[in-house]
């Protein structure tokens, strides 16, 4: 996505399976990563509430060159989860973000 | 003398890839967990893509006396991610292994706010000097963090 102009991160949520629920997580930090960009804190959920399968978490108001990831070719979503006890298995997330892009013409 | 060459050529080229390979493997020396010389926290080390990333795994002193909850990064400029605690805070971020250090990245002072331009280099494989500064190296601090080796 060559062509972006700016782009912001608007709404994270992060699902996780029906055989798990977020009582296990106390709070979550989700980051950007790339490999041409400077990682970028861009939302938070403090704290998780419990009983939950899907998690909204509050999205950055001050958010820097977002566009430069998505000019990369990859980029890496980083979430950060603190466990209330350190016995959760493998956990596998799914994560729906929704960027407000403005593209050059 | 063609054969010479082309010898010579592919030891050079061996020997570049021998070199490549264990700069990569002295990068990775930084993975782990490191304590800072005021031993008030431990920051484990991880790679994302080819970079370094530090975050706080453990505090000394872990819950915030005036509000009596976990610590939070209430001095963050941005308003809205006060609330992002400081255990798995990311303090280290973008590090990338150039010439024998780690460099290229920031650290994050959870105690003022501030992110500071820093460097890191590996005075043997268990003791980092790790260098914030603003603008030019030379006016900065240096801490010396020593590996937690896990029992």
């Amino acid at each position: 996505m060559a062509d972006v102009r700016e782009a912001k991160l608007l709404k994270a949520s992060l699902l996780l399976p029906d055989s798990m629920n977020s009582s296990l997580m106390s709070e979550i930090t989700l980051h950007l990563a790339a490999e041409k960009a400077d990682m970028q804190k861009v939302g938070v959920l403090n704290p998780v509430p419990e009983g939950q399968t899907r998690l909204v978490l509050q999205t950055a108001q001050e958010q820097k060159n977002i566009a430069d990831f998505l000019r990369q070719p990859s980029m890496t979503f980083v979430a950060d989860i603190n466990v209330k006890k350190d016995t959760l298995p493998d956990l596998h997330l799914k994560g729906i973000f929704e960027f407000q892009i403005t593209l050059n013409r | 003398m063609y054969m010479k060459s082309l010898w010579l050529l592919c030891g050079l080229m061996v020997t570049m890839m021998t070199a490549t390979a264990t700069a990569q493997n002295n990068g990775d020396q930084l993975i782990g967990l490191w304590e800072p010389s005021n031993g008030k926290a431990r920051v484990k080390v991880e790679k994302i893509g080819s970079k370094y990333y530090g975050k706080i795994v453990w505090l000394r002193e872990p819950i915030d006396p005036q509000t009596n909850q976990p610590k939070v990064d209430k001095n963050n400029p941005d308003e809205s991610m006060r609330s992002v605690p400081l255990k798995g805070y990311r303090m280290l971020k973008d590090f990338v292994f150039i010439n024998g250090e780690w460099t290229d990245g920031t650290i994050y002072d959870p105690e003022s706010g501030s992110t500071y331009s820093c460097v890191i280099k590996a005075k043997d494989e268990n003791t980092l000097d790790i260098r914030g500064y603003v603008g030019v190296k030379a006016l900065g601090r240096t801490d010396v963090w020593k590996r937690v080796k896990l029992k």
